[in-house]
């Protein structure tokens, strides 16, 4: 617990990529149920722009997708 | 939130991609969740099976923490900058929307190919104050064969087509073209002139057989066209 109105826990591994709810206790037996949800998404690439690039290397290329953190 | 991280991968979607022996890398900038950035990399140092890539397809990968790429089957490719010849008029006036045509080398099959330069471009033309430098207005483009409306079912676009901006005063201007809205080239010295404008004309009305003199008054008819 940081302050009164957080905390901070470490997110463990997961085998694979979903949406979970988050809850939580301090008594290991009663959880928060508010539909908080965390993702465990591997970095996907949906769109990029500009599909052309310069020959000059002077290009930016913007990636759009998901799980990028 | 901005941050750099990981890197990113430039792979060829069949065969391994070098950059000078090594496989090439970038890190890339985190915008948000859903955006990334990453510079790319010069094609000369980009090889695939000990060749340049030259104008090849290729993928871009991004590697996940457990060291993985993510894939994806979205083509980028390496353009051949266009020959931009020259430009159909050096000047507008300052509150028109000038059509203006670049006569263009597109190099279409020594490095450019028509079905994905059709597909992909986001052809830009961009003004840029040579008195102001941040004085920048990017109008869209689009690439035609000339002369215009004589389709020729054999050519191929040869020239590129935009409007200049509406400019609010009287100014001196570059001119540049991107192939992909983003990496401007040309350097066209340009002039945006005094207004042209009716206020009035005298008289207002004269014989249907026509014939009749009238005045125009207005602005910009001594204008300082070049």
């Amino acid at each position: 617990m940081t302050d009164s109105g957080s905390v901070i826990c470490q997110i463990p591994k997961y085998p694979a990529p979903e949406t979970l709810d988050i809850d939580v206790s301090f008594n290991d037996q009663d959880f928060t149920n508010d539909g908080v949800k965390f993702g465990f998404l591997d970095p996907y690439i949906e769109a990029i722009e500009p599909r052309l690039i310069s020959t000059k290397g002077t290009s930016k290329l913007t990636i759009y997708g998901y799980g990028f953190v | 939130m901005e941050e750099s991280k990981s890197v990113i991968i430039l792979k060829h979607k069949d065969q391994p991609l070098d950059c000078n022996g090594a496989v090439c890398t970038k890190v890339y900038t985190v915008k948000s969740e859903n955006e990334a950035t990453v510079d790319t990399f010069e094609q000369s140092i980009v090889l695939r099976s000990s060749k340049n890539i030259g104008f090849d397809s290729f993928n871009i990968n991004m590697m996940n923490p457990d060291g993985d790429f993510s894939k994806n089957d979205i083509d980028i490719r390496y353009y051949r900058d266009p020959a931009l010849a020259n430009v159909s008029s050096h000047f507008a006036y300052a509150n028109e929307e000038k059509p203006i045509m670049i006569s263009t080398n597109f190099f279409w099959g020594a490095g450019n190919t028509l079905a994905e330069i059709q597909k992909y471009s986001d052809f830009k033309c961009r003004f840029t104050s040579a008195n102001d430098p941040t004085k920048v207005k990017v109008t869209k483009a689009v690439m035609e064969t000339s002369p215009i409306g004589q389709f020729k079912k054999d050519k191929l676009p040869d020239q590129v087509r935009c409007r200049t901006p509406k400019w609010d005063s009287t100014d001196a201007a570059t001119l540049e073209f991107s192939i992909n809205g983003q990496d401007f080239l040309g350097n066209f010295a340009f002039n945006f002139v005094d207004n042209l404008e009716v206020y009035k004309i005298s008289p207002l009305s004269g014989p249907i057989g026509g014939k009749t003199m009238v005045k125009l008054y207005g602005n910009g008819y001594t204008s300082s066209v070049p």
